[in-house]
């Protein structure tokens, strides 16, 4: 975690495995020397290992395998590395979405036309997609006072940017079924579009433009999937700040926060704008991190979150979806 | 901050076993593997911190309503376990490969029956999971309707078989996220069928899921774990 130049007061990512080694969450990111120059970038990979379950040996000379989900983050993760390097920024239009696509789909049929096996005989639609992986990536250029972001995603990981105003998701999730923040949390619903090499897919686009200092934040779903509502989620991000004195300590506490209540690999960038340090971004959020906590948080403590929680989601979810 | 709220999984399995006299040569094998199933499935989701908080499996045993009568059909309903472990390997050690009569059996009514299960309505997370043994095609639906104990419910053909698995359009019986078949069954009528047309399905093509080696084995556990 990095305190940087005058654009971008904190670039971050952390990532954790559920079981060593076997993570397929991944990411890549721009380092400092990047972001000294007015963009910088965050890009989360959450292989799916549903649907990914195949497992590929790529080296002769062991007899180690791998799965498709595990592959196939990571080799998104290092392309989309290699496109912004390329050209030191991204493009700010929807041209990124058919170049990363293009970059995706190259990587991805060379490390399958590498493999020494070509994965199992298994058939159906549970076992049938080749390298599937989810992706959330924020690009962040700043002007002039003024910050431009770009949006790209497929699949469940999502974008949000969180302000004085609350968390707002600005990536819509690929999804069979409900798209509800709050219900898909127990549905559970199954992804409509993943990056992969056997059927067509879709990067989304989305550009936002923001006036006040904020936070951009790309997460797998293991990071928002398994708190009881979105609500917790801000909060446990709003909390982290708060209650630290520093990013490590903030960075610590997030992730404290997010292994008490996950059953998954779980992965997180963060890009902060326009705060100038810490204390000023922890000093910006105390207001709203108290609206939090008096209008949602503690409701839900005292009361049994079942009943209360989608009465309160229905108030909360206007600020959430408003972009 | 409720951090005693934790998202636990409430898993029903539905173990469809053929048990017609072509089933002798891996009948062991498939019993032994439908014994061990859930073990398998609860340690993988156990490596992904991922809690059950109710596990229940029932027993459907099936082989060929013309040619079997009333031995055609065999149902449990749920155990629960491990509480109820002692009956669910008593009712699998039971199973014998027995009678079946021509080539193709009645595995679509026992989907059927399997599909209709008394799907558990509670927990934060369901997961509806049919597992299906067997080396043999199938009739057609409704083939041995002139059997006496033929079910009277039972779906009149494939298509409205399908419409009981549901879709993203218009739900079926099972839950549409919760839904998951296991297909160890031969590359032939109608199974193929439904691997290549129904959603959330995986299929290991053969029979019964002989030769099936630890690394697809391991594939499917991971892949239902990690669905689930």
């Amino acid at each position: 975690m990095y305190e940087l130049s005058e654009y971008f007061n904190i670039v971050d990512v952390y990532s954790e495995e559920k079981k060593e080694g076997m993570g397929e969450d991944y990411f890549s990111y721009s380092y400092p020397r990047e972001c000294q120059n007015n963009n910088a970038f965050i890009a989360v990979f959450d292989g799916c290992g549903g649907i990914g379950a195949k497992r590929y040996k790529i080296d002769a000379e062991t007899t180690e395998t791998y799965t498709g989900a595990y592959l196939a983050s990571r080799i998104c993760a290092y392309k989309t590395l290699e496109y912004y390097e390329n050209s030191g920024s991204f493009d700010f239009d929807i041209s990124d979405c058919k170049k990363l696509k293009y970059e995706y789909c190259k990587a991805l049929d060379e490390i399958n036309n590498k493999c020494l096996n070509r994965g199992s005989e298994l058939r159906g639609s549970l076992a049938s997609k080749s390298f599937p992986t989810t992706a959330s990536i924020i690009s962040v250029s700043c002007q002039n006072g003024h910050i431009n972001s770009e949006f790209l995603w497929v699949g469940d990981s999502r974008g949000y940017i969180l302000d004085s105003s609350g968390l707002r998701q600005v990536t819509e999730d690929d999804l069979n079924g409900d798209q509800d923040a709050m219900s898909n949390i127990s549905s559970d619903a199954s992804m409509s579009n993943v990056i992969n090499l056997d059927v067509d897919f879709d990067i989304h686009f989305k550009l936002v433009k923001v006036n006040k200092p904020s936070l951009f934040i790309s997460a797998t779903d293991g990071c928002f999937g398994y708190f009881p509502t979105p609500m917790h989620f801000e909060y446990v991000i709003l909390d982290s700040i708060c209650s630290s004195e520093n990013i490590m300590e903030f960075e610590e506490k997030i992730r404290d926060y997010i292994n008490t209540f996950t059953a998954d690999d779980f992965t997180f960038g963060i890009i902060a704008t326009g705060f100038g340090s810490f204390k000023s971004m922890k000093s910006y959020f105390m207001d709203r991190e108290r609206y939090i906590y008096e209008n949602y948080i503690r409701i839900m403590n005292d009361e049994n979150i079942d009943d209360i929680k989608y009465e309160l989601w229905e108030k909360y979810k206007i600020n959430y979806y408003s972009n | 901050m409720a951090e005693n709220y934790q998202i636990t999984y409430n898993i029903d399995l539905v173990l469809c076993i053929d048990s017609t006299a072509s089933m002798v040569p891996v009948i062991d094998m498939v019993k032994d593997n439908a014994l061990h199933f859930f073990e398998d499935v609860m340690a993988a989701m156990a490596a992904k911190s991922k809690m059950i908080n109710k596990l229940r499996v029932r027993v459907i045993s099936f082989r060929d309503y013309l040619a079997d009568g009333d031995d055609a059909m065999m149902e449990t309903d749920f155990f629960v376990l491990p509480d109820q472990i002692e009956e669910f390997s008593n009712t699998i050690n039971s199973i014998a490969a027995e009678g079946g009569g021509d080539e193709p059996e009645d595995g679509l009514e026992a989907l059927g029956y399997a599909i209709r299960s008394p799907w558990d309505t509670e927990g934060i997370k369901k997961r509806e999971v049919i597992v299906v043994w067997t080396d043999a095609s199938t009739h057609n639906l409704g083939y041995g309707a002139e059997a006496p104990n033929y079910p009277k419910n039972m779906a009149k053909d494939f298509n409205e078989l399908t419409s009981w698995w549901g879709n993203a359009q218009l739900n079926g019986y099972v839950g549409f996220s919760e839904k998951r078949l296991l297909l160890f069954a031969p590359d032939a009528p109608y199974w193929n069928t439904i691997s290549d047309n129904w959603e959330n399905v995986i299929h290991f093509p053969s029979q019964a899921g002989e030769g099936l080696n630890d690394y697809d084995y391991s594939t499917i556990i991971d892949a239902i774990a990690n669905s689930i």
